[in-house]
């Protein structure tokens, strides 16, 4: 007998029953850079349905095993044209403005995202294309390419594109010490020179004392 | 980081936070929450106490995510994207943050810090839909032909 279950959540306030749990399969999927990051968050699709979609055409779904969740699919639908041909596309809310996204499953995730993709392709209608953009050899992505090819299905590449990153490994000297000599005077040239502006201060701003640093948060919502 | 913006470059291009598109709503409502998280991150360089560029940005996990990089244009002459780079890499060290992600594609003042990458790839699915369908004959025929092109 199958555990698993699918629920889809259309109400703002269902969703925020589960914000906890979302979270907590982002957080527990977010230690490495090829995992999840804040753009999968509940604050940030919120922000998103908030802004973008205006609160309408979400179609999220939610995972359960054992009446635990276990992974959360926030998808939307948006009219696209490809082709010269109008289109009803599917696709993660994230996209929208979205950074390392992937999907948000721990476990269970090859096993979940059949169960979603399956129910897509059978119960969900209105829409002609899925569309997905993941981290390459994250378990996402590998997760996803399995998927097509057990199920045969045809994909098309849209997109491809690199990120620049760097580990914060060893000790800050050393790294400086690594970059190129031209780059390092450079940047030493230019310090020098904005010190002759006056006084050169830096400043970090992490607490809710630093508001007056960030732009005007809305507290309308 | 409203001050910054509406003398960075990006204000006479019309990208800048200060129009009142909807990055800037976005941008002030992920704050309230990301705040009360605890990931937002600000990172400021200023001259004389006047703030001439910033680093927006959210630790998360111990990874950091460069949001937003802005900076007051005339101060260009000064380099200072790279400088406040340098003060908010220097920063993340001594937080003992464990990798710091550029966020968006190469660019060549990335690629002066940054040395790893990783890709992401857009992938599209066709339902069975007739659109669906159509659609993916269409893709098909156009793979085809450019493998052709490539032989």
């Amino acid at each position: 007998m199958n555990s698993s279950s699918i629920r889809v959540i259309r109400e703002i306030s269902d969703l925020e029953i589960i914000r906890g749990a979302w979270n907590a399969l982002v957080a527990n999927n977010s230690h490495e850079i090829l995992h999840l990051d804040v753009s999968s968050t509940f604050e940030w699709n919120r922000t998103l349905l908030e802004t973008r979609l205006k609160m309408s055409g979400q179609q999220i779904f939610a995972l359960e095993h054992h009446g635990m969740l276990s992974s959360i699919f926030p998808f939307y639908i948006f009219r696209g044209s490809m082709y010269h041909l109008p289109y009803n596309c599917l696709t993660p809310i994230s996209s929208l403005y979205g950074l390392r996204m992937g999907f948000i499953a721990l476990e269970r995730l090859r096993e979940d995202l059949e169960v979603c993709l399956e129910f897509l392709y059978h119960d969900l209608p209105g829409w002609d294309v899925f569309e997905v953009t993941l981290v390459d050899g994250a378990p996402s992505g590998i997760a996803f390419k399995e998927y097509v090819v057990r199920k045969g299905h045809f994909t098309e590449i849209d997109w491809q594109g690199n990120y620049p990153f760097m580990p914060l490994d060893g000790t800050w000297d050393e790294y400086f010490n690594g970059l190129s000599k031209k780059f390092r005077a450079q940047l030493r040239t230019h310090e020098k020179k904005l010190h002759q502006c006056g006084e050169v201060s830096y400043r970090c701003c992490i607490k809710d004392d630093d508001r007056e640093f960030f732009p005007k948060c809305d507290d309308r919502s | 980081m409203i001050e910054v913006e509406s003398e960075s470059w990006k204000e006479f291009s019309g990208t800048s936070i200060t129009h009142p598109d909807e990055q800037e709503k976005f941008y002030r409502i992920f704050a309230k929450y990301a705040i009360a998280n605890g990931w937002l991150c600000g990172h400021f360089l200023e001259v004389k106490g006047e703030p001439i560029a910033y680093i927006y940005g959210v630790n998360f996990n111990g990874i950091f995510s460069s949001l937003k990089v802005s900076y007051k244009v005339r101060f260009k002459a000064y380099g200072p994207e790279n400088l406040i780079r340098m003060y908010t890499l220097q920063e993340l060290y001594k937080q003992r943050v464990r990798i710091n992600d550029f966020t968006g594609v190469c660019e060549e003042h990335k690629m002066r810090w940054a040395n790893k990458t990783y890709g992401r790839t857009t992938y599209r699915l066709f339902n069975r839909t007739l659109k669906g369908v159509s659609l993916q004959a269409i893709s098909k025929i156009r793979q085809w032909e450019s493998s052709l092109s490539q032989k």
